[in-house]
């Protein structure tokens, strides 16, 4: 993470108030202290593809590829666009997309916590670069972050990568899928325990950590127990 | 299961969709089966298909998100809203493509009635 993405999550963080919230009136000036700037036209990807052809370091426009999350289960339902840019077919990133301005600087916030923290139960990908972008007017956040290095991340912040390798979702429509009674249903059934079980541990581990280390402020949206 | 093809003595089903590599290009595949439960051919749709038609010559394939999703996303996601007809061996004979989700899909006289929007379409089907 270069120095003006730490600056603007510590920016961000210091925005929020004593319910955690951000009033609209600082909104407009965090925006206007971002010199980064994607202007995104129709044609959505291709406006972003030199954004994220630069991110992720590649040479060639035609390699990269930006496509949306999608399939069965809870994906595409993340509350914000999010696509995966792949080079040759490798995934090289996902890009987070904030149609309204608060949550970007909210995603930032949260990310200035995460950072500041050292976890055991999971790991956190880096970000390789945060942009303000436009519609006409409109302003709007972008997030990119990297896929981590190993299996045990792979991909932005969602609690479905935690898991090794495969969303729960999908695990949980694996065990579905093979016959009843069979030692693959089975096994299917132990990856499936041990995914949740992961997840959980590493929530757990998310939200106790923060309680311990912020401002009483904030005290009421964490965990306070464990059972 | 997606329906029954009568004059096949078919039963049409979506599979789970299915990526080449993480962030690749989805694919859902149709196959259909006789009622025994062998398979006969399978097709892949690009999108994920929400409703599905048959008479007596052909089946049709309806993708469309959900109005919420596509409220959200539409401006922002590739959402496909269109009606596919194929022929009961599994080949792609026509397309319709409409600009917002689609609700009631009805076959009658020789037509398709598709509601999208605020407008009623009657789709001719070419024989």
């Amino acid at each position: 993470m270069n120095n003006d993405t730490e600056e603007m999550l510590r920016n961000a963080a210091n925005l929020r108030n004593g319910t955690g919230n951000i009033s609209e009136s600082d909104v407009g000036q965090f925006y206007s202290q971002i010199e980064s700037e994607v202007r995104l036209g129709s044609d959505l990807t291709q406006s972003l593809q030199p954004y994220a052809m630069k991110a992720i370091g590649a040479k060639t426009k035609s390699s990269v590829v930006l496509r949306k999350v999608e399939g069965e289960g809870a994906k595409g339902f993340s509350g914000a666009p999010v696509f995966i840019i792949t080079e040759n077919e490798i995934p090289k990133g996902v890009l987070k997309f904030f149609t309204q301005p608060k949550q970007f600087i909210f995603e930032l916030s949260s990310l200035e916590y995460i950072y500041s923290q050292k976890f055991e139960k999971f790991k956190v990908p880096d970000i390789l670069s945060v942009s303000k972008a436009s519609l006409g007017e409109e302003p709007i956040g972008v997030g990119l972050y990297s896929f981590a290095s190993d299996d045990k991340a792979a991909g932005g912040l969602s609690i479905y990568d935690i898991a090794p390798g495969t969303p729960l979702d999908d695990m949980i429509r694996a065990v579905g899928e093979l016959p009843r009674g069979s030692k693959s249903r089975e096994e299917a059934v132990e990856r499936l325990c041990q995914g949740v079980e992961s997840t959980a541990e590493a929530l757990g581990e998310l939200h106790t950590k923060s309680f311990q280390n912020r401002p009483p402020r904030y005290s009421q949206i964490w965990c306070t127990r464990q059972i | 299961m997606l329906g029954g093809l009568p004059s096949e003595e078919a039963v049409l089903w979506r599979g789970s969709s299915r990526q080449d590599y993480p962030g690749g290009p989805c694919q859902w595949p149709i196959f259909a089966t006789n009622v025994g439960g062998e398979p006969l051919w399978t097709i892949n749709t690009a999108a994920k298909p929400t409703q599905f038609l048959a008479d007596d010559c052909s089946f049709y394939l309806v993708f469309s998100p959900e109005f919420s999703y596509w409220e959200k996303y539409g401006q922002w996601y590739d959402l496909p809203c269109q009606i596919q007809r194929f022929s009961l061996k599994g080949e792609l004979m026509a397309t319709w493509k409409f600009e917002s989700p689609i609700g009631v899909v009805e076959i009658f006289e020789n037509q398709v009635f598709a509601l999208s929007g605020s407008s009623l379409h009657a789709l001719k089907i070419n024989e």
